[in-house]
């Protein structure tokens, strides 16, 4: 039930335009770069999820595929029991389908606030389609260096006062050398933490650096948390709209 | 000193009983009638109650549950009873069914999860039941109105009536069940629709699918120890804390928590029951509230009573109540009765009074009374000479001294005004008239005992009228405020579909609108309100909640339901605020909401696209209904018909009525100003009845019950009427004797004692009605306030406030005063029957 849209859709939408490296000091231009990492025309992505909660522990493995912003479809593959379940994104709709009884059904409004496949994310954090650097306004709040010489900017995010956004800020640790995303932190209107996403396991996928896992962990519930690895990332594949139909929802690729 | 004879109380009651059998049978009729009215109403009240209480638990809940003691308040999916391992199932309800109050138990499993078919989906609470054990527990499966309970390991499920129309779906007609498993996989499961259920709650009969346990632990990965609640049949729901404390005890190995349903907790209570149960070696005990004498001191304390083995309930409960308390054995200090005295019979007066009067020593005896000249039923002549003021005999205008048997006692002769000796002619009525006031006024004392049964009567019924009106005025009204109004204007598939699709578009609005102004329509009308009403999600940085939004005009909402005078924190809407929304303190607390936060909402516009909207919170209200104060969400219509794209549509016109008696003549008056408009047909007009009709059924069983108690307090009060008029006529027997002797006919002499009836009967009608009003506008002209014996109630998602203000109709009085004059004529016949009767001979010869 936890709001990580941009980064959600950051992993979801998997697509890297290729993240300018100019390290000018221009927080907008930066953040934004963070922020499109993952956005482009189309992609293909393998991952696997790792789900941890108080009461039980799953791993899925996934076949994600997107166009734009507005379209996602997204298939497991593993464990078998699952697999060929899928859920479509198309504009703001989601629908889900089912396999074992071979139905798909639309998620009603109530239920966007439901999980998604069991993670800590949530059906609304798929179509949220926000970008950091409309919705935020952002600054440069400091910088930190490890003990082995890295440096990191650290930015501060404050929605602007119209964005349809529900944190109170954010804040962003984007490393300087690459401008590879270290953690971001996002808090309510009380400055209360909410939800900590860690970025890991920086690889090249398709000649892009990008970071291979994605950590989210629930601040009120320090046991739990969501890790997202990627294990084959394909940029600017050959899908169309066409693709993301309720009928190839069904379809196994 | 006469001789006083020996006889037993018991002989002499009996004995006066028998004497005058038809008196003896009226007297009995009025307490019958009393006893009646006291047994029915207990039982009524009673059968209601319980009636409550079994609808309560019975339905679905049961007398008692079981839980893991984690499970309540947030109804947690993995706060299985005993924990992550699960019990053994079966010996748990094996043990809960060893409790000999216990009569059955069931388990139960709980997910939240959607329902699909075909296009529609809606979320549902999944609930897996053993059917056999089900069915001896609860009553919701009783009330199957189509198909059969669902067989286990079939894909079989049952759902509420609701559910199935929102969904579209028939007997027969398959559905998708999606949950998420308890491993956290996505568990779905196509399942055949085999019953539809109609409890008569909506939360139940939309939002519950039913299935075997076990069907529903396989779909959910749940294990088969694992359940959520045991629900239980309890023989006595109001044992329910002392059998949850034994159940508690025997489940001490399971881990578990116990409580007893419906709010039955009262542990003091309970407390001293026990004590005298188990004081009493478990026979069944009755235990009375006392105010009582005891060791020399006033005490007040409960005592129980133990019944008789084969004692029915009433016959214990009546012993209870018959234990006396302070008098037994003590002097008495007070005449405490009258018994004939044959010897003083024997010398000539047929009845005198002996007493039994404290004596210096404390102790009692029985003495008559010095005898003095008692309505001329003299013992002695000489003592008419000493009481020569006593008129109490004469009934002629003009006759000035008593009157007295001819032969045994000297009599002194009548003498009338006139010196006729017959009345007739036109002037009889008047003279009836005159004869009929003076005998009320002769006896002033008998007359206003009587009409006092009479004025009381009056008095009860314009309080039982006023505040019975008032209060469901003020129920309705409240209803009609807070809700969709005495009328609601609104797409005729929005009832069924309350979607944003089934928006009344803007042109039919404003010929809705026109028609309201019509100077006809608009005198009937307090106010009016549009709004657009749709489910969406709210979300904040805290999560995310289903809501219920209602876009309305700010100002007249306000107006309309005073819900700005609930607000807990922050401000109301007002007319020009933008994106401000007022939300409901539970909404609020679970998305952590103050004044100024902001949170998104989302719902489904005009075009069917997903729209969000940032809202900040201008004010946070506490509505006293939970339902209200989870979902609602309150922004100005401008804001929502922007953010929806509604272009000028709205859901509903909400039109609040001068008064609810209105509400037929104005919904006539609007459907044909409509129709003449050429627009009847794409709106419905409804009363608040058919938009709340479980409201409307709440009102009738409650004009209902206050008709059965008119009915019986009139009852009542009849039989005492018509015992203080037949013990007034036969009480002058000698008097009305004398009035046929003097040439009254016998029609005339029982005209006289209707006459006097009703004269006695309209004005204790008007005085009673007079003061009735005058009393309830007095003491509760600006309500009762209830709130020392309740709480704030809530009905039907209406709070409603313990303060009855009364409500005077006019119609009210008519009613009051008729039924007051029918039944006092009506009291009035047989005494006047019974005084035309009469034996001139007879009567003449004897004083009673």
């Amino acid at each position: 039930m936890r709001r990580v849209s941009a980064v959600l859709r950051a992993f979801l939408t998997l697509l890297a335009v290729p993240a300018s490296a100019a390290a000018q000091v221009d927080p907008v231009a930066i953040i934004d770069a963070v922020d499109r990492l993952y956005r482009g025309e189309s992609s293909h992505a393998v991952a696997t999820m790792e789900v941890v909660t108080e009461n039980w522990e799953r791993k899925l493995s996934l076949e994600v595929w997107s166009l734009g912003t507005e379209y996602m479809l997204a298939r497991i593959l593993f464990p078998r029991k699952e697999a060929g379940t899928a859920t479509l994104r198309a504009e703001n709709n989601i629908w889900n389908y089912l396999p074992k009884v071979d139905r798909t059904i639309k998620i009603p409004s109530s239920m966007m606030g439901g999980s998604w496949m069991g993670s800590h994310f949530t059906n609304d954090d798929l179509v949220k389609r926000s970008r950091l650097s409309v919705d935020y306004e952002i600054d440069i709040a400091g910088e930190t260096s490890d003990p082995d010489g890295t440096s990191y900017w650290n930015f501060s995010l404050l929605p602007k006062p119209d964005a349809t956004v529900v944190w109170g800020h954010i804040e962003y640790r984007v490393r300087q050398q690459d401008l590879m995303p270290i953690e971001a932190r996002f808090f309510d209107e009380r400055g209360t933490l909410a939800r900590t996403m860690e970025f890991g396991d920086f690889t090249e996928f398709d000649g892009q650096l990008l970071p291979g896992t994605l950590h989210m962990r629930p601040s009120d519930k320090p046991v739990e948390h969501t890790i997202v690895r990627y294990e084959k990332l394909d940029f600017d594949v050959d899908v169309s709209r066409s693709f993301f139909s309720r009928r190839n929802l069904k379809k196994a690729r | 000193m006469p001789k006083v004879v020996e006889l037993s109380w018991t002989k002499v009651g009996w004995r006066n009983l028998r004497r005058n059998p038809k008196r003896t049978l009226i007297t009995a009729g009025g307490l019958a009638a009393g006893y009646f009215a006291v047994v029915f109403m207990g039982g009524w009240t009673g059968g209601i109650k319980e009636e409550l209480i079994e609808n309560a638990t019975s339905l679905v809940g049961g007398q008692l549950e079981v839980h893991h003691s984690n499970y309540l308040p947030d109804k947690n999916f993995y706060d299985t009873i005993g924990g992550r391992g699960g019990v053994d199932v079966l010996e748990i309800l094996e043990t809960v069914d060893a409790d000999p109050a216990v009569l059955m138990s069931a388990p139960r499993v709980y997910a939240g999860g959607l329902i699909s078919s075909g296009e529609s989906t809606s979320a549902a609470m999944l609930v897996g039941i053993d059917i056999q054990r089900e069915i001896r527990v609860s009553r919701f499966l009783d009330q199957l109105i189509l198909g059969r309970v669902a067989d286990t390991g079939s894909a079989e499920l049952m759902l509420g009536a609701e559910a199935a129309r929102q969904l579209e779906v028939e007997v027969g007609e398959e559905v998708v069940l999606v949950a998420q498993g308890a491993d956290g996989s996505l568990a779905s499961g196509l399942l055949t629709l085999v019953g539809v259920f109609d409890t008569g709650l909506p939360e139940l009969d939309s939002g519950m699918a039913v299935m075997p346990i076990s069907d529903l632990q396989d779909l959910i990965v749940l294990p088969k120890s694992r359940i959520h609640e045991i629900a239980v049949a309890a023989q006595n729901p109001a044992d329910a804390d002392a059998t949850a404390r034994r159940l508690e005890a025997a489940l001490a190995g399971f881990v578990g928590d116990i409580s007893g349903g419906c709010g039955l907790r009262s542990a003091v209570r309970q407390h001293e029951l026990d004590n005298c149960r188990n004081r009493l070696h478990g026979r069944r005990v009755w235990c009375c509230k006392h105010h009582g004498v005891g060791d020399g001191r006033a005490q007040e304390g409960i005592r129980c009573h133990a019944c008789d083995w084969g004692d029915s309930a009433l016959g214990c409960r009546s012993r209870c109540r018959r234990v006396p308390y302070d008098w037994s054995g003590k002097p008495c200090d007070r005449i405490i009765g009258y018994i004939p005295a044959d010897d003083l019979v024997a010398r000539g007066a047929t009845e005198s009074r002996l007493a039994l009067r404290k004596h210096d020593d404390g102790g009692c005896s029985d003495f008559p009374q010095a005898a003095h000249c008692l309505r001329g039923a003299l013992v002695d002549p000489v003592s008419c000479g000493s009481a020569p003021d006593d008129h109490r005999g004469c009934s002629i205008p003009g006759d000035q001294c008593c009157t007295h048997l001819p032969g045994r006692h000297a009599v002194r002769t009548m003498t009338s005004v006139d010196g006729q000796s017959t009345l007739s002619g036109p002037g009889t009525w008047r003279v009836l008239a005159i004869l009929a006031l003076r005998n009320l006024r002769r006896n002033v004392r008998r007359t206003v005992l009587t009409a006092i049964a009479m004025i009381l009567g009056g008095i009860m019924l314009i309080l039982a009228f006023s505040m019975s009106d008032g209060g469901q005025e003020m129920w309705i009204g409240e209803a009609a405020r807070m809700g969709s109004g005495h009328i609601t204007i609104e797409h005729p598939d929005f009832r069924t579909a309350s979607r944003i699709d089934n928006l009344i578009p803007k042109d039919v609005g404003e010929t809705v609108l026109e028609v309201l102004s019509l100077p006809e329509i608009a005198r009937l009308v307090v106010g009016g309100s549009a709004r657009i009403s749709v489910s969406g999600l709210a979300t904040s940085a805290a999560g995310a909640r289903p809501v219920r939004i209602s876009a309305v005009e700010p100002e007249a909402e306000a107006t309309l339901s005073g819900i700005d005078a609930r607000t807990v924190k922050g401000r109301y809407l007002e007319q020009e605020d933008g994106e401000l929304a007022y939300v409901g303190e539970q909404l609020a607390s679970n998305l952590r909401l103050d004044p100024g936060s902001k949170f998104v909402v989302q719902a489904e516009d005009t075009n069917g696209e997903i729209a969000s909207e940032l809202l900040r919170v201008a004010g946070i209200f506490r509505s006293g209904v939970a339902e209200i104060d989870q979902v609602t969400v309150q922004i100005p219509l401008a804001t929502a018909d922007a953010w929806l794209g509604a272009d000028g549509g709205v859901s509903n016109f909400k039109l609040v009525l001068v008064h609810s008696s209105l509400v037929p003549g104005a919904v006539a008056a609007i459907e044909d100003a409509l129709d003449q408009r050429g627009s009847l047909g794409h709106v419905s007009v409804l009363g608040w009845k058919e938009a709340n009709p479980a409201l409307a059924s709440v009102i009738a069983l409650d004009d209902f019950s206050g008709w059965i108690v008119q009915v019986l307090l009139f009852t009542i009060i009849a039989f005492a009427i018509m015992n203080a008029v037949l013990m007034s006529v036969l009480y002058r027997q000698r008097e009305f004797g004398i009035l046929r002797a003097i040439g009254l006919m016998p029609g005339q002499t029982g005209a006289l004692v209707l006459i006097e009836g009703m004269v006695l009967t309209l004005a204790s009608g008007l005085i009673g009605v007079g003061l009735g009003t005058l009393l309830v506008w007095y003491f509760f002209g600006d309500g009762l306030d209830l709130t020392g014996l309740m709480d704030q109630m809530t009905f039907s998602g209406v709070m409603i406030e313990p303060v009855i203000v009364p409500e005077f109709r006019p119609e009210r009085f008519v009613h009051s005063l008729g039924l007051i004059f029918v039944v006092g004529m009506i009291s009035s016949v047989y005494p006047a029957a019974r005084a035309a009767r009469i034996e001139i001979v007879e009567v003449l010869q004897f004083d009673r």
